[in-house]
C-alpha cells in the first residue's frame, strides 16, 4: 500500500473538475460548489482503487511521466492514426489484397506496467500492427504484411514510449521471434 | 446544411448495414462479435448526426457519451466472458 | 466566414464517411478474424475521429463541441482497446490465423 504524492492528487483533483466543469456548463458558486463536494466524494471512493497493486511493477506516482514529453507523444500519436488508417485503406480497397499476415513476439524492457499498457495501445494504432497479448513483458503483435513491424524491428516506436518515463535511451524490444505458424491443423 | 445531415445519416446507415453479413454468416464467434462491436461505435456517430438533423445536439451529446461508455464496457465484459474457461462454444 | 466553415466539415464528414464504409467492406472482404481486426480498429476509428471533427468545425466554440471533443478521445482510447480484448479472447481459446496463400483462394472459389 502506498500513499499518492501531493502533485498526483492535485493532478486528479483538476482533471475530474474540467470534467464537471464541460458536462455541467455553469459556472456559478452553487454548481462549482456542488462540482467541488461530487470531485471530492468520487475522490474518496476512488483511493483504495489507485492504491492498490494490481501488477508487481505498477508506476508509483504520476511524477514519473515527463509531460513535455507527453504533447511531442500526443501529436505524433495522432499522425500515426492517420497514416495508419490510409495504410489500411490502401489495403482494402485493391483488387488482389496484398496480405501476408505474421504473428511476433518479442520482449520490452519498460519500467513499468503502464508503460507497457502505452506500448501495447500504440501498437494498436500504428499501421499495420494489433496487439494480442501482453503477459509480463513477453509482447504477441500480429502484423498485417512483411513490413509492417518495421518499426518495432527497428526499435523506433518502442522508445517513443521509453522516452515519456526516461531521459536515457536504450534498446527496449529483446528476442523478437517471427512465429509463422503454418496452416492450421484442427 | 440540414439535407446534407439528412443524406449523410441515410449514407451512415447503410454503412452500418453492411457488417450484419459478418454477423449472420461469420464462419467463428469472434467474427460475429467483431462484427457488432463495429455496428456500435458506427452507431455513435449516426446518433450524433440525428442531434445535428434536430438542432438539439446538446441534448444529444448526453446519450452519445453513455452510448460509447455502455457499449465500450458490454463488448470488453462479453470478450472477458468469452475467453473465461467456463464458456463452452457449442 | 461561415461559408469556409460549413464547406470544410462537409469536406471533413464525407471523408470519415467514406473511411467507415471502407473499413465496413473490409469487414466483409479480408480473408480470416485477425485480418478484419486491423479494418474495425484503425479504418473505423479514423472515420469516427473524422466525422466527430467536422461536427465540431460546424459547431463551433461552445459547449456540445468540448462534450464532442470528449467522445473523439474516449473513442480514440476504447475502440483499440475492444478489439484487442476480442483478439485475445480468441487466441486464448486457440483460434489459429492462417497464412498459406491457397486456403485464401479455397474460400474465394467457393
Amino acid at each position: 500500500m502506498n500513499k499518492l504524492s501531493f502533485f498526483s492528487l492535485t493532478m486528479s483533483f483538476l482533471s475530474l473538475m474540467a470534467f464537471w466543469v464541460i458536462m455541467s456548463g455553469f459556472f456559478d458558486f452553487i454548481h462549482l460548489g456542488l462540482g467541488v463536494v461530487t470531485v471530492a466524494g468520487v475522490m474518496y471512493v476512488n483511493y483504495q482503487l489507485k492504491t492498490h497493486r494490481f501488477f508487481d511493477d505498477d508506476m508509483d506516482d504520476l511524477s514519473e511521466v515527463r509531460f513535455g514529453r507527453t504533447v511531442y507523444y500526443v501529436f505524433w500519436m495522432v499522425l500515426q492514426i492517420v497514416i495508419a488508417g490510409f495504410h489500411v485503406v490502401r489495403i482494402i480497397i485493391r483488387r488482389k489484397m496484398p496480405i501476408h499476415t505474421t504473428m511476433i513476439t518479442f520482449r520490452a524492457n519498460l519500467p513499468s506496467a503502464h508503460a507497457k499498457m502505452i506500448l501495447g495501445n500504440s501498437i494498436s494504432l500504428t499501421p499495420g500492427t494489433l496487439t494480442i497479448d501482453i503477459e509480463g513483458d513477453l509482447f504477441t503483435v500480429h502484423a498485417i504484411d512483411d513490413t509492417s513491424f518495421a518499426g518495432i524491428a527497428t526499435d523506433e516506436m518502442p522508445r517513443q514510449v521509453l522516452k515519456l518515463f526516461e531521459k536515457e535511451e536504450r534498446q527496449v524490444v529483446e528476442d523478437l521471434k517471427i512465429v509463422t505458424r503454418t496452416k492450421s491443423t484442427n | 446544411m440540414d439535407s446534407f445531415f439528412l443524406y449523410s445519416a441515410v449514407v451512415l446507415t447503410i454503412i452500418i448495414a453492411v457488417p450484419l453479413v459478418r454477423v449472420l454468416n461469420g464462419p467463428t464467434l469472434y467474427d460475429r462479435l467483431l462484427a457488432t462491436n463495429a455496428i456500435a461505435t458506427k452507431t455513435i456517430v449516426l446518433i450524433a448526426l440525428i442531434g445535428f438533423l434536430f438542432d438539439s445536439i446538446d441534448m444529444f451529446i448526453d446519450i452519445t457519451l453513455a452510448y460509447a461508455i455502455l457499449g465500450f464496457i458490454g463488448s470488453l465484459i462479453i470478450a472477458k466472458y468469452v475467453s473465461s474457461p467456463k464458456f463452452e462454444e457449442k | 466566414m461561415t461559408e469556409i466553415q460549413n464547406i470544410i466539415s462537409i469536406l471533413f464528414v464525407v471523408m470519415g464517411i467514406i473511411f467507415m464504409l471502407v473499413g465496413s467492406i473490409g469487414i466483409i472482404r479480408l480473408p480470416d478474424f485477425y485480418s478484419r481486426t486491423h479494418s474495425v480498429s484503425k479504418s473505423d476509428t479514423l472515420g469516427i475521429i473524422f466525422v466527430i471533427v467536422g461536427l465540431v468545425i460546424y459547431e463551433g466554440l461552445t459547449q456540445s463541441s468540448f462534450k464532442l471533443l470528449l467522445v473523439v478521445l474516449f473513442i480514440a482510447l476504447a475502440n483499440p482497446i475492444g478489439t484487442h480484448a476480442l483478439a485475445r479472447a480468441a487466441y486464448k481459446r486457440g483460434l489459429n490465423p492462417f497464412y498459406s496463400d491457397d486456403e485464401i483462394d479455397e474460400e474465394e472459389h467457393k
